[in-house]
């Protein structure tokens, strides 16, 4: 069965506070894993959401898959990493939003593109398999960048 | 020697030709074979749309490509904002729309 955007807003909540836990635990890796998982939720979540869709609506790989090929039409080139990338939603909703003539206001859209790459850099979802060794500042950085995603979620897509 | 470029993924043959066809069904001459077929489903609260496209040209074409020549007929046919109202678009074989339970 199809998660819902219900079922994306509750777990980046619980993501962001595990995320929190393994961090004060002295557990970065799995910490930053949980803030690139908290991002990747949100930001679908806000694609849809801005898109005009309810919480109840479900998300699936047709879904996924259409969302891929309309940015596309719109100019988005960057990978979508099998629908994962922080990279590709970021620039997907930068895109739907250009293109319906509610493009994001400065600094918000800085700030989400800086925010976003602060955390792709650091952030694969290959990580659930094997991660590199993180430092304090990396895990600082993610948790920063995921805090701000969380924060502005709704700015996101309103 | 010249360097040789060669784009990550191809796109199928009939891709252009598919996206043409599409586009002609769109209109709205009556006197187009029956196929391929094409569902709409509009929801009147967001105003977002599916769109379903039954067809025997699919069997080879890969189902990423298939969102996306659906989606370009429709920009072609009708225009940006119309195509960006789809937030489904899938295309199925008659015998897939079948086994998906799409296929009334």
């Amino acid at each position: 069965m199809a998660e819902t955007l219900q079922d994306f807003e509750l777990a980046r909540t619980e993501r962001l506070w595990d995320a929190t836990s393994l961090w004060c635990a002295n557990r970065p890796d799995g910490g930053i894993y949980l803030f690139g998982y908290h991002a990747e939720m949100s930001l679908k979540l806000a694609y849809f959401r801005f898109l005009g869709e309810s919480l109840a609506y479900p998300i699936d790989s047709a879904v996924l898959r259409t969302a891929v090929a309309a940015v596309g039409l719109l100019g988005v080139r960057t990978p979508n990493d099998g629908f994962h990338s922080l990279r590709f939603w970021r620039d997907a909703i930068i895109a739907q939003r250009s293109a319906r003539g509610r493009a994001l206001q400065s600094p918000l859209d800085l700030e989400f593109h800086a925010h976003v790459e602060a955390l792709a850099a650091r952030w694969d979802v290959a990580m659930r398999y094997r991660s590199p060794t993180a430092t304090s500042a990396d895990v600082e950085a993610a948790a920063s960048a995921a805090e701000w995603i969380d924060r502005n979620c709704n700015l996101l897509w309103t | 020697m010249p360097v040789e470029k060669r784009n990550l993924r191809k796109s199928h043959p009939s891709h252009p030709k598919m996206v043409a066809e599409l586009v002609k069904h769109l209109g709205d001459d009556a006197s187009l074979p029956p196929a391929p077929r094409i569902i709409e489903e509009e929801d009147r609260l967001s105003r977002s749309m599916h769109v379903y496209v039954f067809w025997d040209e699919w069997q080879s074409v890969p189902e990423q490509e298939r969102s996306e020549i659906i989606l370009e007929a429709y920009q072609e046919a009708r225009g940006q904002q119309e195509m960006l109202r789809i937030t489904v678009a899938m295309g199925l074989t008659p015998l897939e729309a079948k086994n998906l339970g799409l296929a009334a």
